[in-house]
């Protein structure tokens, strides 16, 4: 029986072994890099802040694997389109400096996952064609695979028992790494300028609220995990926004007694109306904003004709969501002491 | 002997209201007002497909961009600019023209580089060479730390603290620093070029452009003028595009402009400038051939737009002439201003019927003048050197508001004046403005500059006839 297990041992080993050290770091280090990672980011944008304890511990052990990947996952996750062709750019120049060490090549490879994903697919698969053994590239290979844009089930089964045969207990991540949500700070602001707050805060979350979802747009745009008409979307979803905040800052600005701005904004929220075509979904966002702050204003005339243009949009684009939304505006502006008309 | 002093100091007084009253009148008239029949729009005979091109190119010559397109439509903007859409400056009288201004009787707007420094919550400092009733204006240095030539452009801006920017801030992507350049007199500055009629300096051949020089040649040496063509490295042909003639073709013009003005990559400068890692927010280029979409049927990217709005753009009409414009016109021939700004030239066959084999009037020569120490700035563009300069077009000068490449003057009879180094009067007793901020190579008197025979046949006119020329030329 003992001789049983141990024939069965050596042939789940398969003969095959994962090239040393490319398994997992030494506990020492292991614990480094969890020490890095424990330091939770208080500001997403601050890259400098967030990747800094990587590099340092980069610069500690400079040829370490694994300190390697924690580093560029870092800028990944943190890195916007600059940081990330930096990222790029360095370890391909990493790769070329050591020709004959397979770990840059494959960091060259590793580099370019996420921002030019095929290219890393052709280079990673090349790379096990000629070491078979070489366990990141497996592990890379199939978190790409079981990626939602790149998913190919079989390859990514193939890689993961190739890579947990090499390197039994090991874990694999899960691609793309999730996505920061849209800021809440929008939504807050305009309930706390309709509770009667004080505007100047209000105009500060507006600010805040607007970078956040900058930065959230930015850790989509560079980026193959998502789908082109994802991105088109989200970027839609941020244009539409900046007229919810423009609306909020002109309101703040009113009510904090600024007219000259709340007039200046107005204004160019209505040159940027005028270029927008009137069948761009900004437009609707757009007559709908003015439409309010128009009413608030007692300038009714303007008002209704923002509204006419929404009746012109909604016949040309019927859609339920905006036709409750044209709904509520007209009754708001019909009853002009009501809530969210203050 | 009292008497006599008398009389002298009376004779003194006298001529002194005497030269005072001519003196004044003298003087520029002003942008014209008024519409000009076509300005800014299309040539009338061109096929409807062609129209429509245009029609769609115009749009996005006036698409302001914002850093990734949510602010504004169009992207790409930064990390250092100058302005944020083409027609942001090019404005006066309409699209496509020169820099707008208060001046403006078409279009009376402040300085747009004063807002756009703090739009959308950016954080620059409006550089003082930036007014609000001044001209829109790029920043070139002369010279690099080391003592090295530069001559590029430095932003004026950068989208540091732009809300669509996050994480660009002024500490990782600092605007230059204008006022120590300015003390040490190592900056420059341009102003846009009108860009109507280019078509047709564009389907000049290099033929008509040498022929037309050639023919002055004898008349221009008596008078001191030389010139000669910028060209192209490469293939050796002419370039004409630019204050100093630089650039080949529309496209490279737009090109250029749209990487260096608006900091928008494309597919002839593909890579971003001052890319600071934290402040570059797109792939490059950030403009390019549509091949996943094609909005409205036009695939090309905006660069392509951009030169055909210029080529189909007609070329401003001159107004009707008065009898003094009449006058002046036949004085600006004598005196030998049309010895470099030539009246007509031709183009050669082109595709395009408007552009196809015609006549036409730019008061250039496209080629390029060594100008003196006045008006020197130390900036090589290919094979022009630190004074030389493209002969500025005249046509639509009538409602242009700046005058010269840096626009250090509104006032055209100053722009005359300024094309001699060789006086520091202007030959009626008026003491010349001092421009040496604006002339970092200036020499008093050093008398470099090809046009000061003509500027000294010029001050030579009665005033009544200086006047001639200044109506005529206002009538362009």
């Amino acid at each position: 029986m003992f001789l049983l297990l141990i024939l069965i041992g050596l042939a789940g080993s398969g003969g095959a072994a994962a090239q040393p050290g490319t398994c997992a770091p030494d506990p020492a280090l292991q614990q480094e890099i969890r020490n890095a990672a424990t330091r939770q980011p208080t500001n997403p944008t601050a890259f400098d802040e967030n990747v800094g304890p990587f590099l340092a511990l980069r610069q500690h052990h400079p040829d370490d694997l694994f300190v390697h990947e924690r580093y560029q996952d870092a800028v990944q996750q943190f890195g916007i389109e600059g940081h990330l062709r930096m990222l790029t750019q360095e370890y391909q120049a990493l790769a070329i400096a050591h020709p004959s060490d397979l770990r840059y090549r494959y960091l060259g490879a590793r580099a370019l996952i996420g921002r030019s994903t095929p290219a890393a697919l052709q280079e990673l698969n090349q790379l096990i064609g000629e070491n078979p053994e070489f366990a990141p590239a497996h592990q890379s290979l199939a978190e790409i695979y079981a990626s939602e844009i790149f998913r190919d089930e079989a390859k990514a089964a193939a890689e993961k028992q190739e890579f947990l045969t090499l390197c039994p207990g090991s874990e694999l991540a899960s691609l793309p790494r999730p996505l920061p949500e849209p800021s809440p700070l929008l939504d807050q602001a305009e309930r706390l300028l309709d509770q009667g707050s004080d505007p100047n805060p209000v105009l500060g979350m507006v600010l805040q609220g607007l970078q956040s979802d900058e930065w959230r747009l930015q850790r989509i745009r560079p980026f193959d995990w998502y789908s082109t008409s994802y991105k088109r979307e989200a970027q839609q979803a941020l244009q539409s926004r900046y007229w919810q905040a423009w609306s909020i800052q002109v309101r703040c600005y009113r009510r904090a007694n600024q007219l000259e701005k709340a007039v200046g904004l107005l204004r160019s929220m209505e040159q940027r109306a005028a270029v927008l075509n009137n069948s761009d979904p900004m437009y609707w966002d757009a007559s709908a904003a003015l439409a309010r702050l128009y009413a608030e204003a007692n300038q009714q005339e303007l008002a209704a004709q923002k509204l006419d243009f929404m009746r012109q949009f909604l016949s040309s684009h019927p859609d339920n969501r905006r036709a409750r939304q044209l709904e509520e505006l007209q009754k708001v502006i019909a009853n002009p002491a009501g809530p969210g008309m203050s | 002997m009292k008497r006599s002093i008398w009389f002298a100091a009376t004779a003194g007084a006298f001529f002194s209201v005497m030269t005072a009253g001519t003196l004044q009148a003298q003087q520029d008239p002003g942008p014209r007002a008024g519409a000009t029949p076509g300005i800014g729009e299309a040539y009338t005979s061109l096929t409807p497909n062609e129209a429509a091109f245009f029609t769609q190119a115009r749009m996005r010559f006036e698409e302001v961009d914002s850093v990734s397109g949510t602010i504004e439509s169009g992207s790409g903007l930064g990390p250092t600019f100058n302005g944020n859409s083409c027609a942001q400056c090019h404005g006066q009288p309409v699209v496509g023209g020169s820099s707008p201004g208060l001046a403006s009787p078409q279009n009376s707007i402040p300085n747009p580089q004063v807002a756009l420094a703090t739009l959308d919550n950016a954080t620059n400092v409006v550089p003082s060479f930036i007014t609000t009733d001044g001209p829109v204006r790029e920043a070139r240095f002369v010279r690099n730390r080391d003592g090295s030539l530069d001559g590029g452009v430095h932003g004026l801006f950068t989208v540091a603290g732009r809300t669509d920017a996050p994480g660009c801030t002024a500490s990782v992507l600092p605007q230059p620093n204008f006022a120590a350049q300015l003390a040490a007199h190592n900056v420059i500055f341009r102003i846009p070029t009108p860009v109507f009629g280019l078509g047709l300096v564009e389907s000049t051949p290099d033929a008509v452009l040498q022929a037309s020089l050639a023919a002055t040649q004898s008349a221009r040496s008596r008078l001191g003028i030389g010139g000669s063509f910028n060209s192209s490295g490469n293939d050796g042909t002419i370039t004409r595009f630019g204050w100093k003639a630089q650039n080949k073709s529309l496209l490279m013009f737009a090109g250029e402009a749209y990487n260096v003005e608006q900091g928008v990559s494309n597919e002839l400068f593909t890579n971003e400038r001052a890319a600071v890692s934290g402040c570059v927010f797109n792939g490059s280029p950030e403009d390019a051939t549509l091949i996943d979409e094609a909005p409205e049927g036009n695939d090309s990217g905006d660069l392509v737009n951009f030169a055909i709005f210029m080529r189909f753009l007609s070329p401003p009409a001159p107004a009707a002439q008065s009898n003094s414009a009449q006058n002046g016109a036949s004085r600006f021939t004598a005196i030998g201003c049309a010895l470099c700004h030539t009246a007509t030239l031709s183009t050669g066959p082109s595709q395009y019927s408007p552009l196809n084999s015609v006549s036409y009037h730019p008061y250039s020569d496209f080629a390029i003048h060594h100008m003196g120490s006045g008006l020197a700035d130390g900036i090589n563009q290919g094979a022009a050197g630190p004074d030389q300069f493209r002969t500025a077009p005249l046509w639509g000068l009538g409602q242009r508001l700046f005058f010269l490449h840096d626009g250090r003057t509104a006032d055209l009879l100053e722009a005359i004046e300024a094309h001699s180094d060789c006086d520091s009067s202007n030959g009626n007793g008026r003491r010349r403005r001092d421009f040496s901020f604006f002339g970092p190579f200036s020499q008093s008197g050093s008398c470099r500059s090809e046009a000061n025979g003509v500027i000294r046949n010029f001050n030579a006119l009665t005033p009544d006839q200086q006047q001639d020329i200044l109506n005529f030329l206002r009538s362009l």
